[in-house]
């Protein structure tokens, strides 16, 4: 798997709405737990609001959201997971981290997709009992961009 | 003087011989033919004779007329009119015959006007009398109705005096009943006395254990409350403990997002990393159990608390219950203690009720034996007035024939004329 130039060959897996997704390790800057972003006004139900990560402003999705699936953020287990592609950081809210999976390359890749579908799962594969949807976090990137320039 | 008739005759007699004595010396003294010698004395004698026949015949006759018209006046009814008497000094039989008549009218006048009076009277006593029977038969019918009226009333109050007899011989029987049951309710009422103060007893004693209970109630629900204050106390750590493990688990991703970005060096802090995440699962999830199994806890010494404040509540309601149980009870036990005291006075009492309605039954079978005696002196009463009536009627036509013979009499008496003497 490739990421950001850099392969880690491992994901990072979150879980939203009984779904697990994986996220490239090179992408994950970290995970924190959730915290009430600032709101920002106008802007799609997907986008929760902004946050400062290390003194740099970063703005908050839902990751259910965005694959057209709910968020619960009502539970100590929810978390914000920070992601960086394209010089940018991004906030992805998660019902609750999995962990870390490595040698993904390992793993066989699931050819029926379950129900989770669309533009930013690139693939699925069988983590032991779990299928992990592996996101095309460049995909992601440019349709978080896509939901701020249509919010502008 | 008195003369009587006969002694006028002789004295006439007298006179004829006399005036034919005078009449011989007379003419023997005058110088009379031989012829007129005989015949002189002879016309003196009839001369004198016949004055003296005529004087007296005449006389006779007029007293026999005055008398005969008296008579005839007193015969026709006339009892106003005296014979007029004249005064003379020579009287004879003629005047005594008209004393006489007169008394004898005086006598009739008085008899007659007694009879009148007494014809009146009867007259009147016959009416009054005739109106006397007519109003006693009347009386008498009232009487004989009211008799027979009275004697189908006593004919009714001796049906009625049967049934009373009846009922009350009822009312003795049904007292007997009831003085034997008053007596078997004494007994009982005295049972239940000895049952109530049992029960009063063990309601005491019973009170005396629910006060213990409450007490040791109370104790476990202030343990309860301890318990329950523990338990959240603990839920509270287990947070705590389940709060830490999160952060660990975080940390330990992070440590293991940052050990897999490093590469070669950072797997074995990787591991570590793993390890230490695996060890923050547990732990978080040991917490959760511990919070769920906390929560179960407290839910079921919420739910047991609850029970045991019920109990309380109840076992509280209940002393109160008791309390007002053994006040009934001891209340209930004065009351069947006078119950017990009069059910004992009632056989006494019921007795001389007996006695009183065996009494008023004799009475009453008296008053039916006199209500007998009655009808029949009522049936006797009627066939006296029956009787009676019959009399009255009898009385009535004898009055009536006495009222004839009065106005009868009275025509007969009325006839004579008595003056206003009557």
């Amino acid at each position: 798997m490739k990421g950001q130039g850099r392969d880690y060959d491992a994901c990072l897996l979150l879980d939203v709405a009984g779904h697990t997704f994986g996220f490239d390790l090179g992408a994950v800057k970290a995970v924190m737990p959730y915290h009430e972003p600032t709101p920002v006004p106008f802007q799609d139900r997907a986008v929760f609001g902004g946050l400062l990560y290390r003194g740099v402003f970063m703005g908050v999705a839902g990751f259910g959201r965005l694959v057209g699936m709910d968020c619960r953020t009502d539970t100590e287990k929810a978390v914000i997971a920070v992601i960086e592609t394209g010089g940018c950081l991004l906030g992805l809210v998660a019902d609750s981290s999995r962990g870390v999976v490595r040698n993904m390359s390992g793993l066989e890749e699931v050819r029926v997709l379950g129900k989770v579908e669309g533009p930013l799962v690139k693939m699925a594969v069988k983590a032991g009992t779990v299928t992990v949807n592996v996101v095309d976090t460049d995909a992601l990137t440019d349709a978080f961009a896509d939901i701020l320039e249509s919010a502008r | 003087m008195r003369v009587g008739i006969a002694h006028k005759f002789i004295f006439g007699f007298i006179l004829i011989i006399a005036a034919v004595v005078g009449t011989e010396f007379l003419v023997s003294m005058i110088d009379f033919p031989e012829w007129a010698k005989g015949v002189v004395p002879t016309l003196a004698a009839v001369i004198v004779g016949l004055s003296l026949g005529y004087l007296y015949s005449n006389r006779l006759s007029k007293n026999v007329a005055h008398l005969l018209k008296a008579t005839e006046s007193m015969a026709e009814g006339d009892l106003t009119h005296k014979i007029e008497i004249s005064e003379r000094s020579v009287t004879d039989e003629f005047d005594d015959l008209g004393y006489a008549i007169n008394r004898m009218r005086g006598s009739l006048h008085g008899v007659i006007s007694q009879i009148f009076t007494a014809a009146n009277e009867l007259a009147v006593s016959t009416e009054t009398l005739s109106a006397s029977t007519q109003e006693m038969k009347v009386s008498g019918e009232q009487i004989r109705s009211s008799m027979e009226d009275v004697a189908k009333g006593v004919g009714h109050q001796k049906e009625s005096v049967n049934e009373v007899a009846i009922l009350i011989h009822s009312l003795g029987a049904g007292l007997e009943t009831i003085n034997a049951a008053c007596q078997e309710a004494a007994v009982r009422a005295r049972e239940a006395m000895r049952k109530s103060e049992e029960g009063g007893q063990t309601a005491r004693r019973t009170f005396e254990d629910l006060e213990d209970a409450v007490a040791q109630l109370e104790g476990g629900v202030r343990a309860f409350v301890a318990f329950s204050e523990s338990i959240q106390e603990i839920h509270r750590f287990a947070e705590i403990i389940s709060n830490i493990s999160r952060q660990t688990n975080l940390l330990a991703l992070n440590a293991a997002i940052e050990a897999t970005k490093a590469g070669e060096e950072g797997k074995g802090f990787a591991v570590v990393a793993d390890e230490i995440r695996r060890l923050a699962d547990n732990s978080e999830r040991s917490a959760e159990q511990i919070s769920a199994m906390l929560g179960k806890l407290g839910e079921e010494n919420r739910r047991v608390r609850g029970m045991v404040e019920t109990s309380v509540a109840r076992v509280t309601e209940g002393r109160r219950k008791l309390k007002d149980a053994e006040e009934s009870l001891r209340e209930i036990n004065a009351i069947v203690d006078k119950n017990a005291d009069g059910m004992s006075r009632i056989p006494s009492l019921v007795e001389s009720q007996v006695k009183s309605s065996r009494d008023v039954e004799r009475l009453v079978m008296r008053i039916g034996e006199v209500a007998e005696a009655n009808a029949a002196a009522a049936f006797e009463v009627t066939a006296t007035v029956q009787h009676q009536t019959a009399a009255m009627h009898e009385i009535a036509g004898g009055a009536v024939k006495i009222s004839n013979v009065a106005e009868d009499l009275h025509r007969r008496v009325v006839r004579f004329r008595l003056g206003e003497t009557v």
